[in-house]
Formats: C-alpha cells, sequence, structure tokens
C-alpha cells in the first residue's frame, strides 16, 4: 500500500498539559474559553491540512458541528477506562486521544526534536519506574519526554492500483464520527468548490481569525481555488447564512465567534436582491389555481416565501415554470402503493357466523376453535369499542362457547367459571413456577389456561421493526426515529425538473438543501375540465431541498434541477377546501375550489 | 415586443466582468457593454461571447452529483480561438524568467522546485450567463479553470472546452483522462 497525501494538524501540547494542567491545543493567546482538549479543533485542522495538500493548495473551507459536543460522551467513558490503569493524568489524557483518534480513521502521530539521547522513552517503562524510584527524577524524565516528543494527528489517504483515493479518507472520518457519537446530530458531509465570486470575493476580505481562512492571517489565495467540507447543514446554515441557526445545533466556539451576527448579517445581503422578478415570473409566486392553496399555507408562511425568496417550481398550473418532471422513485411511491388493509367480506362474514367476532358483539356461539381464537384476539386488539381485560375474555367465552366445542377443547368439564383473579393470566403467559402452583383439572382454570396459550403465542409472533437504542443516547426515541424517516425518505424520493432558466440560482453553497416548493398537476387531458387533484399530485407537491443544478444554452435555453422529497408524510388533509359565509377567499375565487382528496386513505 | 434572450460570456478578468453586470443593472444596453469591453485589448477582452455570434454551439454548466463541470462548445473558422485563449508564454520561460530574476537580483538560497511549481498554475476563466437585461435573471461571476479542450477538425473545427471550479477534484471517478480511464494526477 501507498501512502498518498497526508494531513497533519498542528501540534498537540502534552507538555503544557504536564506542566500547567492548561489546553492542549490551540496556543495560549486565542481570545474566548475554550476546552482543555479541543477535539474539534484538531481534528479540523487536520482535515483542513489534508484538504490543502489534496488540491495543492486551494483555499479550504471546513465547518462541522461542535464534535467536542459529539464526542463528550465517548471521549469521556474512554478517559475513565484509561484513568484506571494509568496513575499519570497526561498519559491518561494522550492515550486516551490516540484511542479517540483511532476510532474515527484518524491517527496520533509523534516524533521527537532536540536532545537525541530523550527519544524512543516507553510510556509503560515510565510507569513502571514512576513506582520504584524516587519520583523527582521520572517526573523530570517525563517532562523531557512530553517536551522533546511532537504529537499530531494524523489523517493518510492510501493508493490502490496506482490511483490516489483522496476523498475516502475524509468520509471515513466522518463515518466514524457518527458511529461513535451518542449525540442524535449526525453529520452529513459534503465537498464541493464554489466558483461563485460573489462569496469568494467576500471570503477573500475577511480578517484573520476567521473560519473560512483558517483562523489565521494572509493564507486566502485568491487567485486559487476553493473546496468546502463539512456538514452541509452547518454549512447552508452559517456559512452561507441561509437560515437561523437552530439553537441546540451544536456550533463549535471558533464559529460562533467568527460567523457570527456580523458575518450573517453581511453574508444575507450579498444574495438579497430585493422585488426578484426574472422575465418568467417572480420566483415565489404561488399558483392561485388550486383549491386548496389557501389551506396550504398560512398567511404567515406565504409571508415567508416571498421574503426568503424560496423558489416555487409549478407544473401544469396557471403561469407554470416546469418543462418536464422526472420522478425517481426508489420504492416510496410503490410501497404506499403495495400496503394496504385487505377487506374480505366473505371472510369476515364466515368468522362471524362462526363466532369470530369480539366477544362483546358476539350474540352467536361460538362453534369453533378458529372463531375461539379470533374472537379472542379480536377482543384483546378492539378496532371498535374499549379493548376486554382477561378476566372479561374468561367470563365471555364460558357464557358463548358452544357445548360441543368446549367437549372437544376441554373434554369433561362443565364451565361455570368464578371470577378469577386479576393478573392471573398474564402470570400464567409468562410466570412458569406460578403455573406449576395451579390445581390441575380446576374448571376455573381451564379457560384460564386457554387464554394465556394465545396470549403467549401473540407475544412471541409479534411482528414489526424493533429498533434498539443505547440508554445513553442524548435524546429521545421518537426524534431519532423522525429524523431517519426523512433521511430515508430525502434519499429515496428525488425528482429531476426541466424549467425555464432560473440562471440566477448559480451558486452552488446556495443549492446545497435549501428549500424550494414544487406544486404538480396533471395535465388537463380533457379538454376545458380542470382535472382534480390525484394522490399523485399530492404525492409529489411539497416542500424539496435543492441538490443540484444544470443551466443549459443551446437550441434549448432551460435549467435543470435536482430535488430531494423533505416532507415525508404523503398523506394530505382530507378535508375540503371550506366557503366561508360572507367571507371570500383571498386568493381564490371560491367558484374555482375544488375538492381535495385524500391520496392514500 | 421584446424576447430576452440568453447569453454567455468569458473572460479573464473578473473586475471587467463585475463592472459589465453592474452597469447592466443601472440599464446599458448590452450591445454597447460589450462595444467598450472590446475596445481596449489586453484582459479586459472578453474571450467569449455567443452575442451575435454565429460560431456558439452551446454552453451547459451542472453542479448536480459528480457531475460538476462546465462545457462550451463552438466552432472556429477564423482561428479566433488561438489568438482569444492561447497563452503566449510557456512553463519554460516562465522557469527561464525565474532564473533570470535570480541572476539578475540575486537573492537568499537556491531556486526550490516549490519556486518553479508556485508558477505553474491553472488560468482563471471568469464566467456569466443570464437571460436578457435583467440582473435577476444572470448567475454571479462564476471562476473556472480550464481542465480539458477536444478540437474536432473535420468541416468546420468544432472546439469543445471543459472547465472545473476545482481542477485537481478529490473524488477517484473524477480523476479521469480522455478516455475515462482512471488517473494519477499527483504528479506535479
Amino acid at each position: 500500500m501507498e501512502y498518498d497525501c497526508e494531513g497533519y494538524s498542528y501540534r498537540i501540547d502534552f507538555y503544557n498539559e504536564f506542566t500547567t494542567g492548561g489546553p492542549i491545543y490551540g496556543g495560549q493567546n486565542v481570545e474566548g474559553s475554550r476546552p482543555k482538549v479541543d477535539l474539534h479543533a484538531i481534528i479540523v485542522s487536520t482535515l483542513r491540512d489534508y484538504l490543502k495538500k489534496a488540491t495543492n493548495g486551494a483555499n479550504v473551507i471546513v465547518v462541522l458541528p461542535d464534535i467536542n459536543k459529539l464526542l463528550s460522551s465517548e471521549y469521556e467513558n474512554t478517559k475513565a477506562e484509561n484513568s484506571l490503569v494509568n496513575t499519570n493524568s497526561t498519559d491518561t489524557l494522550l492515550i486516551t486521544i490516540s484511542q479517540l483518534l483511532s476510532k474515527i480513521n484518524l491517527s496520533l502521530d509523534s516524533y521527537q526534536v532536540g536532545a537525541g539521547s530523550k527519544k524512543g522513552i516507553d510510556l509503560r517503562s515510565i510507569a513502571f519506574a514512576e513506582r520504584v524510584k524516587g519520583r523527582a527524577s521520572i517526573l523530570n524524565l517525563l517532562k523531557d519526554h512530553y517536551y522533546y516528543t511532537v504529537y499530531r494527528a494524523r489523517l493518510i489517504s492510501e493508493k490502490q492500483e496506482g490511483i490516489p483515493e483522496l476523498k475516502k479518507p475524509l468520509d471515513d472520518v466522518i463515518l466514524g464520527i457518527n458511529s461513535i457519537s451518542k449525540n442524535n446530530r449526525k453529520i452529513l458531509p459534503v465537498l464541493f468548490s464554489e466558483a461563485d465570486t460573489t462569496i469568494l470575493d467576500y471570503w477573500g476580505n475577511l480578517p484573520a481569525n476567521f473560519t473560512v481562512n483558517g483562523y489565521l492571517p494572509d493564507t486566502w489565495k485568491p487567485e486559487r481555488p476553493t473546496v468546502i467540507f463539512g456538514d452541509v447543514t452547518m454549512i447552508t446554515n452559517l456559512l452561507y447564512a441561509q437560515q437561523e441557526v437552530i439553537n441546540n445545533d451544536p456550533i463549535h466556539w471558533h464559529e460562533k465567534q467568527s460567523l457570527g451576527s456580523t458575518y450573517q448579517r453581511e453574508v444575507k445581503e450579498l444574495f438579497d436582491i430585493e422585488n426578484k422578478v426574472t422575465p418568467f415570473g417572480k420566483i415565489s409566486s404561488v399558483p392561485d389555481q388550486f383549491g386548496y392553496t389557501d389551506e396550504l399555507f398560512t398567511e404567515d408562511q406565504l409571508k415567508t416565501i416571498k421574503e426568503k425568496k424560496i423558489p416555487v417550481f409549478k407544473y401544469n398550473t396557471e403561469n407554470p415554470n416546469i418543462l418536464d418532471i422526472t420522478y425517481n422513485d426508489e420504492g416510496l411511491y410503490l410501497s404506499l402503493l403495495n400496503n394496504f388493509f385487505s377487506l374480505n367480506r366473505n371472510r369476515i362474514a364466515s368468522a362471524a357466523a362462526d363466532g369470530g367476532v369480539p366477544l362483546r358483539l358476539s350474540d352467536v356461539p361460538i362453534v369453533s376453535k378458529e372463531a375461539l381464537d379470533v374472537a379472542i384476539i379480536s377482543s384483546k386488539m378492539a378496532m371498535f369499542g374499549p379493548v376486554l381485560s382477561n378476566e372479561e375474555i374468561v367470563d365471555e367465552i364460558a357464557n358463548k362457547i358452544s357445548p360441543e366445542l368446549s367437549d372437544e377443547l376441554f373434554p369433561n368439564r362443565t364451565f361455570k367459571v368464578k371470577r378469577i383473579n386479576p393478573g392471573d393470566i398474564r402470570r400464567i403467559a409468562t410466570d412458569e413456577s406460578f403455573r406449576r402452583t395451579l390445581p390441575s383439572g380446576d374448571n376455573r382454570y381451564a379457560i384460564t389456561n386457554y387464554v394465556a396459550e394465545i396470549e403467549k403465542r401473540m407475544q412471541g409472533e409479534k411482528d414489526g421493526l424493533n429498533i434498539k437504542l443505547s440508554q445513553d443516547r442524548q435524546t429521545d426515541p421518537k426524534t431519532i426515529i423522525q429524523s431517519s424517516v426523512d433521511y430515508i425518505a430525502q434519499a429515496a424520493k428525488t425528482i429531476n425538473i426541466k424549467t425555464l432558466p432560473f440562471f440566477n440560482i448559480a451558486t452552488r453553497g446556495l443549492a446545497l438543501q435549501n428549500p424550494c416548493i414544487v406544486f404538480y398537476q396533471d395535465a388537463p387531458v380533457l379538454a376545458q375540465q380542470r382535472q382534480q387533484r390525484t394522490g399523485f399530485n399530492n404525492f409529489l407537491t411539497g416542500v424539496y431541498a435543492l441538490q443540484g443544478f444544470r443551466h443549459k444554452i443551446g437550441r434549448k435555453v432551460e435549467s435543470e434541477f435536482l430535488l430531494a422529497k423533505i416532507d415525508t408524510n404523503p398523506k394530505k388533509k382530507p378535508e375540503e377546501v371550506e366557503r366561508k359565509e360572507g367571507k371570500p377567499n383571498p386568493i381564490v375565487p371560491s367558484n374555482q375550489t375544488q375538492p381535495v382528496r385524500a391520496p392514500l386513505e | 415586443m421584446t424576447v430576452p434572450t440568453a447569453n454567455v460570456l468569458v473572460t479573464n478578468n473578473k473586475d471587467a466582468l463585475n463592472d459589465f453586470l453592474r452597469r447592466m443593472a443601472e440599464g446599458v444596453p448590452i450591445p454597447s457593454l460589450l462595444d467598450e469591453i472590446n475596445a481596449g485589448s489586453g484582459p479586459d477582452a472578453t474571450l467569449f461571447s455567443n452575442y451575435n455570434n454565429p460560431n456558439f454551439i452551446s454552453f451547459e454548466t451542472a453542479t448536480m452529483g459528480s457531475d460538476l463541470e462546465t462545457k462550451l462548445e463552438f466552432i472556429d473558422p477564423k482561428n479566433e480561438f488561438e489568438d482569444m485563449f492561447f497563452s503566449t508564454e510557456t512553463i519554460y520561460d516562465s522557469v527561464l524568467d525565474i532564473f533570470r530574476d535570480k541572476n539578475r537580483f540575486g537573492g537568499e538560497g537556491a531556486i526550490t522546485s516549490e519556486d518553479i511549481k508556485s508558477r505553474v498554475q491553472s488560468r482563471e476563466f471568469y464566467f456569466a450567463f443570464g437571460v436578457g437585461d435583467s440582473i435577476e435573471s444572470w448567475s454571479g461571476v462564476q471562476k473556472m479553470f480550464l481542465s480539458s479542450a477536444s478540437i474536432s477538425p473535420a468541416k468546420s473545427k468544432k472546439i469543445t472546452l471543459k472547465f472545473l471550479s476545482q481542477p485537481r477534484p478529490l473524488q477517484k471517478d473524477m480523476r479521469v483522462g480522455l478516455y475515462g480511464d482512471p488517473l494519477d494526477i499527483n504528479f506535479l
């Protein structure tokens, strides 16, 4: 294996920690409070150095959420484990950082400088010597060791068959962070180069100590290309100042300082053109054809669309701007078509005739074992009316089971069941020792045993998605599931649209996850008749995130956008648009409103 | 009735292109702006414009997945392309300049490979494209680097230029040769 590109952090100063207990990274002259172990700064500076070398000296911007917070649990746990076997706190810290870096596909590199006699000290020998020799001499030895050894984080790429694989190490680092982080905030990595000189010139004129210049003076080279790597949300919200930063989003103190309110205001102004009107209409005009338009957006939301100039793409509406649309389904729509509840009236009727309906509703004897099972199960999982308790089920069975079936299932028993004790069913199903204490042959418990067996079988046959979550996850399961579903939906549901030219959407950083709205309506194939909205219309209509763009000037002049769906809920409200008495609809004339059909009810 | 037309401009001079867009926003007609920008010689002149240009075939710029290219196609029956695009000096001239400067002015230390590398840089090109003369329908000025050029000599000599915003892409599948073959371009 051949190494191709190597990136390093600055020196990790264990000597400073050993002698003063101070921070191990970033020097002493940085303003603001900072943690003793700034993993974020170590990792970001390593990534930046790697990218700088891989791109032959491009301007490099790395924006990631605060890794100190993402890895806080892992750091504390690793440190606690190491402190049990190491007496020296600096030693513990060094091993902890080395282990953490290796978990995220980085490594701790070291080399000796200065006095040659101090080379090659084995920390384990020092720890042993500390226990058996005088304390003063060994402290000096350690002091010299940390002073003369330069520690740095290291990221390398490898060549495979002579071809460099430069992108993969970056992805591996993010993969490592995401996999060991106990925080719900995961990093969605993106790597791109910005070409728009509007923002490039602004970054080039920023003073030192900014994220864009690596917090250093004179590092920006205007003649060089600019590469941006990091978390897509942080880049969109912080670096391009497109959305308000969510309060609980972890932001490193470096970014808080350099990309603060002044930066946000100035960058917003760069892209803020009032009353943005293209030759093809307002970029954020909402079609007024749909009957549900006023129901879909509140006044505040419409105001936001106009203020934020969120692009609105329209297909087959009045004043449309989409020329063609291609839906790339990875199974999401198909699964919605495929998953349904079957309504088989014959089967239900047959079961009811046998008594296989919830026991409370049944007014016919239960005549078969299958019907009894259905009756018990449906009584425990009732869709209509309250669920019966186990005790009630036993009472109902005793009253409604046919004599023939009772002879078949419970030969030589009579069923005048007294009231059983609450909780016995569940204990019989789960507690073997309790079952053994029951008197055999007692009629009172015969049905109870049968119901318990059914319950046991139901527990065993539970089918569904089981997700095991670690107890130390720093968020609630609902949020985790929701974010997972959103992520899957974005990956699964994308559309390509060809539109009239929107050449103003050409800044790459602004085409990352920025919101836009698509209105989809079937083509009016029946002449003169407005099409009713279908489930597919509602399925495609909604809020999307911009993923990419293509602009063409040639025989055709058009733009093309790749969009991913943000809204993961396929259902729209099944309500009809209400005609308000004496209060005409402000957007849609009431005589043009259309009822909205629930797409997939 | 005025029908907005689509335009693309390529120059070596960012400030000239920014000035073009600023003055267009102020209402100066595009033809007179082009005349002005081309009136002087040297870097201010447009390298390419499709305005009233019968040689123009197509322009396309994309940031979509791994497709991050900008492509310009045109024909060049009068050999204007060579006059406009070709560099007047070679890398050898540039390296010789370093040695001449060293001999003439002296200086500390020997000439290093880093000194030579610093002279070997991709040339910057600046693009702007849009519809009509409304600034809201134009892109900002985009900085690009030439990544490949192919010339089809048949008939009217069709030239295809490809540009990248980052001349050394990291993705393995983007570091390819003329025929799509994987390429180690770390040799510089």
